[in-house]
């Protein structure tokens, strides 16, 4: 053994058990004492990637009347350039050692390996809920309250619908009140009817007109589709080509604007 | 310290293994999370393969004659709770879902809707034609949602008062 070079001699040591542990012709199962000290390099290694034990330098041969098995008791800490003929390990080799180290830090301890798979099913989660945010549909325009009283054209058009064949909108008890911003001058306009129904309704005050209306029971989704429906006009809906249908998603604090252009032109 | 107490590789791959099933099992969390808040239907009707009802064509014709749904699209999924389903496609290619009280033979709802909006029409139970939906009691609304094959049919009821 070569003393002026005593990190080499370790690291070889270190090897050749490696070898004899993990190579393709392995046989340190039937050699005890090598598997003890191949846990001891290891162990040092680990704890401390510049720190070496004397049993790193000194093999037990150099320690005599010691046994096989050589005790460390004190700690030499190496401050050398790495000499490039005992940086044997290659590059690879010493990520996955890295790696390995900080996998084993964040799972020494049962609290650490609880806080560890937390923190990954947290993890885990938050991209499942951004991957989720990326691929819903996004509104075209988001609309926000503007009104709480129903002024007279919103009130006419309740009206005009209350005398179609069905209790639409049930007047006797209207209450709520919501009008939203203008989308292509069309107002989406909120509000609960005599029966509990929470009714949309999108009025077009050039004419005025309505369209879209729809009531539905509490908890249930509510939207308004302005063309696609029996009673559409047979004009272009917002600039669209005709068949769009333009769907007003009634949200509560606000309404989301979708925009469906139609395929294709009918002749 | 024996052989056993030795790190490599053993204990590496048994972690691994246990970072695998437990990002195994967030994923089917998450994935049973998901899969039950979303709304179920209450039954989803699958085509019939009846023939068209004959009323239907002059129906469409005279209640939505601007959707100009074409009649040789038409295609029928049953009846549910007194109302008869038809899919079709109309002039624009955007599909269209018609539904029609047997019992009056009225036309009680249409609408189309261009891909990739989904396709969702709302019949209340006091529409023309009809007092509350067949064989269910109470006052509310069927929301059918075309799929590719089938439609999903949601009843959704008014809470008994009281």
């Amino acid at each position: 053994m070569d003393p002026s070079s005593p990190r080499s001699d370790a690291q070889r040591e270190l090897d050749e058990l490696r070898r004899r542990a993990y190579g393709p012709h392995a046989d340190i199962q039937s050699d005890p004492a090598a598997q003890v000290r191949l846990a001891e390099l290891e162990a040092a290694r680990t704890a401390s990637p510049r720190a070496l034990t004397d049993t790193d330098v000194r093999t037990p041969a150099a320690a005599p009347n010691s046994g096989s098995v050589a005790h460390p008791t004190r700690t030499r800490f190496i401050d050398e350039v790495p000499d490039p003929a005992t940086s044997i390990a290659p590059v690879a080799e010493s990520r996955i050692g890295s790696m390995w180290s900080t996998w084993r830090r964040f799972t020494a301890t049962r609290v650490r390996r609880y806080s560890f798979i937390a923190g990954v099913l947290a993890v885990l989660l938050a991209a499942v809920f951004t991957v989720a945010s990326i691929l819903r549909p996004h509104p075209d325009a988001t609309l926000h309250p503007i009104a709480d009283d129903a002024d007279s054209d919103v009130l006419t058009m309740l009206e005009f619908l209350s005398t179609l064949e069905f209790p639409w909108g049930e007047a006797a008890g209207q209450s709520s009140f919501r009008g939203y911003q203008q989308y292509r001058g069309f107002e989406p306009w909120f509000f609960v009817d005599g029966r509990g129904y929470r009714c949309f309704m999108i009025i077009d005050r050039s004419g005025p007109f309505v369209d879209g209306a729809n009531c539905v029971p509490p908890g249930v989704d509510l939207f308004a589709d302005v063309g696609g429906q029996t009673h559409s006009g047979d004009d272009a809906v917002m600039g669209l080509p005709k068949g769009s249908v333009v769907r007003f998603h009634y949200r509560g604090d606000s309404v989301d604007v979708f925009l469906y252009p139609a395929s294709s032109e009918a002749e | 310290m024996d052989a056993a107490s030795m790190e490599h590789p053993v204990p590496r791959w048994s972690r691994l293994y246990w970072a695998g099933a437990a990002l195994v099992l967030a994923g089917g969390i998450v994935t049973t999370t998901l899969l039950l808040s979303a709304p179920r239907p209450d039954a989803t009707l699958h085509p019939s393969g009846a023939a068209v009802d004959n009323r239907l064509p002059e129906l469409l014709l005279r209640g939505a004659p601007l959707l100009k749904i074409e009649v040789s699209t038409l295609r029928g999924y049953g009846s549910y709770l007194g109302l008869e389903i038809y899919s079709g496609v109309n002039a624009f290619d955007s599909p269209c879902l018609v539904a029609m009280h047997r019992a009056s033979g009225n036309l009680s709802d249409v609408r189309c809707a261009p891909a990739p909006a989904d396709l969702m029409m709302d019949v209340a139970s006091s529409r023309d034609g009809f007092e509350g939906f067949e064989g269910r009691a109470g006052d509310g609304i069927i929301r059918f949602v075309l799929r590719d094959d089938t439609v999903d049919a949601y009843v959704y009821l008014m809470p008994e008062a009281g």
